[in-house]
């Protein structure tokens, strides 16, 4: 291979918050690569091993304050998955602490963590349930990772019933301190869910893995698998979960019984769908996701002017008032929603006249336009 | 320059992570700080127990690797001066009596 195709491979890997998989992977069959990119990856390396030391301390302190004060809480996918499915945790990054709790324990949660150094993200809002994303505003602490309190795990619904996943969750101690995880099921399908419908499948090879570690480290129970995946009390939704298996399966040949599949498999599913999944994987958003927040919408808004779509930017007063972070009333509204539109519209114009002079937005606008697509099959 | 009577002690806050290639992480919760240490380092680092002077320090290097600078004194210094300076190493004097 040439120097240009290793440093595509590592562009993927930091992509996918790889580059200490790839270096480990590479170490671990003797594969002679570069000396620059050795170079490049072990300092990668050493940098994921650094974070996840302090990762290790600050998830520590968090159960330790968590337990003392009786706060039922379950550790989310990557503490999960680096504590338990991962032998060398520097080899599972994360950008936050994801933990779900109780929304009656938020506010002693809360209370914990701000005594403990956190500020909320969101401090004229930190207790609104509001968002989209099933968790409290992050909170945060000079040095460490963002905290995010959920409430919910569920990408499509608010409402979901918690109750019978609190009950199916696994003690698991780390050092001394006990703590709770998601069973083996309801994190497969938590997983692809979040990959699946929060993001599309983009930039997603670390779901694969982190799918191959469970499957050889956990006894899955794939019958109550299909139960939970498929009861509309429980996920309701298969595609995002056939599609990361079938990936899985498919790319990095992990032992998924053919019955699942089968039996998950969407009767549209067909060749088309399966390569709008491996560009998805393999897609590269290079911007920010300001901006390609807006040529997305732009793409959308290409498509036809619908009723979802003017209701997911208009916001309600209560969405809007925490996108700004202030306190909700009356008199604030009218302007933020004119400070809302300006700013979306000067984006919006903004993200046009790139498209139209610039080669990467082009770019930006046809990623948007293969993800869009995968969005209204994963979400039909 | 600290003299070779002296016992250099590890920081016992400090974590040590020995990485699969023989490289390592230093983690100090206390500056919330962490250190890449190379084989040697990583090497130099695991004798700092309070039994071995600086001076066995150096022989057990000359012992385990190959081709080691005539510089090597000085830089095993400067590094352990280093750790000191960033509160990672102590030094234990041990009194050699009157």
């Amino acid at each position: 291979m040439s120097v240009a195709d290793w440093r595509l491979i590592y562009e993927i890997g930091c992509a996918n918050h790889l580059p200490a998989l790839l270096f480990y992977k590479l170490k671990e069959h003797r594969i002679v690569f570069p000396a620059e990119m050795e170079t490049m990856l072990r300092t990668d390396y050493l940098r994921f091993s650094g974070n996840d030391l302090r990762r290790k301390a600050q998830l520590h302190e968090m159960i330790q304050l968590f337990n003392a004060r009786g706060i039922d809480h379950i550790l989310l996918k990557g503490s999960h998955l680096a504590e338990k499915f991962y032998s060398n945790s520097a080899l599972r990054p994360m950008c936050d602490i994801d933990v779900l709790i109780e929304p009656s324990d938020f506010n002693k949660a809360y209370e914990l963590l701000v005594e403990a150094g956190y500020i909320s993200s969101k401090p004229n809002n930190h207790d609104s349930q509001s968002g989209s994303n099933k968790h409290f505003p992050t909170l945060l602490k000079e040095g460490g990772l963002a905290i995010e309190l959920h409430w919910n795990i569920n990408s499509q619904s608010n409402d979901h019933n918690m109750e019978p996943l609190w009950s199916r969750a696994e003690t698991m101690t780390i050092g001394n301190l006990k703590t709770k995880i998601l069973s083996p099921e309801d994190l497969l399908l938590h997983l692809s869910f979040h990959r699946g419908y929060d993001h599309l499948f983009a930039s997603s090879l670390m779901l694969l893995n982190d799918i191959k570690e469970i499957c050889s480290r956990s006894a899955v129970d794939w019958t109550k698998l299909l139960s939970l995946a498929t009861s509309a009390d429980e996920w309701g939704n298969t595609k995002c979960l056939f599609s990361a298996l079938y990936l899985c399966h498919m790319l990095l040949g992990v032992n998924i019984p053919e019955r699942v599949l089968t039996q998950i498999k969407p009767d549209d599913f067909d060749k088309t769908h399966e390569q709008l999944l491996i560009d998805q994987l393999f897609c590269r958003i290079d911007a920010d996701m300001s901006t390609y927040g807006s040529v997305n919408a732009l793409y959308k808004l290409n498509r036809g002017l619908n009723s979802r779509l003017l209701l997911k930017y208009l916001m309600s007063p209560r969405k809007i008032c925490l996108t700004y972070d202030k306190k909700y009333s009356l008199h604030v509204l009218p302007g933020l929603y004119c400070k809302g539109i300006i700013e979306k519209s000067g984006c919006a114009a903004k993200a046009f006249v790139e498209i139209l002079t610039n080669r990467n937005s082009r770019k930006l606008y046809e990623t948007s336009k293969a993800s869009s697509k995968i969005e209204k099959w994963l979400k039909s | 320059m600290e003299s070779n009577k002296a016992y250099p002690v590890a920081n016992p806050m400090v974590v040590f992570r020995t990485e699969f290639d023989d490289w390592s992480v230093l983690f100090d919760p206390d500056a919330n700080q962490t250190f890449g240490m190379n084989p040697v380092s990583s090497f130099i680092w695991e004798k700092l127990d309070g039994k071995h002077t600086v001076k066995n320090i150096l022989e057990e290097i000359r012992e385990e690797f190959e081709e080691v600078p005539d510089e090597a004194p000085a830089q095993l210094n400067n590094f352990l001066s280093d750790l000191e300076k960033r509160g990672l190493v102590g030094f234990e004097r041990v009194n050699q009596g009157v």
